[in-house]
């Protein structure tokens, strides 16, 4: 058990561990704290993210780890992976690192994935189509609605 | 994956693949509207679902309220002129000053109406305004600048150009209550010029530009002595109103006289004399059509 001083296994919701250097782990806000408090032994269970989406964040934290002695990768670099990380990421699995980012509290991992979908979404039949959702709004509440926005002025 | 998991994993799968954008938390989707400027926010994301809707609506995403950005990116268009469009203007501020639950601190718009600003200014629903830009608003009066004044202690920045409902009287109580305003915009359209740059606005409002200069030079003189930058465009400024305002707004730093042209570049370099943080001062253009026009004249308007 000697290195269990430094690794530490991190459980998904559908029951697949995975073995991480604790640095790598500490990156969430959320870890760190059940670490702190020892409330939790070797095996930390997460309970909201599945095993396909926490081997995603491992990737991300693992790339995002400060390593000693080594600070050869550049941030330009790092930018430049972060953005080949989210471009081909399918809808459910954005949405579902959102969700990942934020019970897991890595701040910089949500800002990226939140950035991602801001970039994606600007206009509202891209919302309606890209991201599938379905108008809930009364003819009335969308009349209403339509006449107190201004912003699409008319010529 | 071991195949006892099978059917818990294909029940996964699916409840993945039937994401709802929708019930993202409250908290991302703050987060991803917030990446957003705030016309996006109300031509995307707010007309999508009530959940976003809501979203939309937090508090922190109502402090400012710039419509004046828009303006710019479009062509002046007379139609900004009819009351349907006014109506607009004041239900869209209507929604943001609701929204904001008091913490607005900058209103830029054009053409609203007292409807709009008096709601603003009335029950303390923006007890924070700061900065407030009503351009070419025909339809706001004293009514709802007195309202203003009396309610929003802390306006700093008051442009109200082109708006020429509004008269001395609200200067006099912006003056009295309002004694951080150090940034004054009072702009006309420009008139007789014949260099004058193309206006879109109704003829008659154009004749109906606000004749007292010196009333309000003199209002702005006696009870705005910490105004740094006075802006007086196409005013009928004349010796006499400078003067007010050079004896009492000691600490001006910018003025913009153009299109004044009842002064004369004596009386400006006179009268200004006194005022030594005075950096910039735009003065009228003295060139050939202004010369004819002084001459025109009947007396010497520098009297008035």
């Amino acid at each position: 058990m000697s290195k269990s001083e430094k690794k530490i296994v991190l459980k998904s919701l559908d029951n697949e561990a995975f073995e991480v250097e604790k640095a790598v782990a500490l990156q969430s806000q959320t870890i760190w704290v059940m670490c702190e408090d020892k409330c939790v032994g070797n095996e930390i269970p997460l309970e909201n993210v599945t095993g396909q989406i926490l081997a995603k964040v491992i990737d991300y934290c693992k790339k995002h780890a400060v390593v000693d002695g080594d600070g050869d990768e550049s941030s330009e670099e790092l930018k430049n992976w972060d953005t080949e990380f989210t471009k081909n990421m399918d809808q459910s699995t954005l949405f579902n690192m959102i969700l990942a980012a934020n019970y897991l509290n890595i701040k910089s991992l949500l800002n990226l994935t939140c950035q991602a979908v801001a970039d994606k979404t600007k206009t509202i039949d891209e919302f309606h189509t890209f991201l599938n959702i379905e108008n809930n709004f009364t003819p009335e509440e969308e009349a209403q609605i339509c006449q107190e926005n201004l912003w699409a002025f008319d010529d | 994956m071991e195949v006892n998991d099978d059917g818990e994993r294909r029940l996964e799968m699916e409840s993945v693949l039937s994401i709802n954008w929708a019930e993202l938390t409250r908290e991302c989707l703050i987060d991803i509207f917030s990446r957003l400027s705030q016309e996006q926010r109300w031509i995307g994301p707010m007309l999508v679902c009530k959940t976003w809707m809501n979203a939309c609506q937090d508090p922190s995403f109502n402090t400012t309220f710039d419509l004046e950005t828009r303006f710019l990116s479009f062509p002046e268009s007379i139609n900004w002129w009819i009351p349907e469009f006014e109506d607009k203007v004041d239900s869209l501020l209507r929604s943001v000053v609701d929204q904001s639950q008091g913490g607005l601190t900058e209103i830029r718009v054009r053409h609203c109406t007292d409807h709009s600003l008096s709601y603003a200014a009335e029950s303390f629903r923006c007890p924070n305004l700061e900065v407030l830009w009503i351009k070419s608003c025909p339809n706001v009066t004293d009514a709802s600048m007195i309202s203003i004044a009396s309610n929003c202690p802390n306006l700093r920045v008051l442009d109200m150009s082109y708006s020429y409902g509004i008269s001395h009287e609200s200067l006099i109580m912006l003056g009295r209550n309002c004694q951080k305003l150090d940034i004054l915009k009072r702009n006309l359209y420009p008139r007789l010029n014949p260099l004058r740059p193309v206006i879109v606005a109704p003829l008659d409002y154009l004749a109906s530009y606000p004749k007292n200069a010196n009333v309000e030079a003199e209002i702005i003189g006696r009870h705005m002595p910490q105004l740094k930058h006075l802006e007086f465009r196409y005013t009928t400024l004349t010796a006499k109103g400078l003067a007010s305002v050079c004896e009492g707004c000691l600490d001006l730093e910018y003025m913009d006289l153009y299109g004044c042209i009842s002064l004369t570049s004596d009386v400006i370099t006179t009268s200004t004399s006194t005022l030594r943080n005075l950096r910039e001062i735009k003065k009228p253009d003295f060139n050939f059509p202004m010369a004819i026009l002084r001459m025109s004249r009947p007396g010497n308007p520098r009297e008035g």
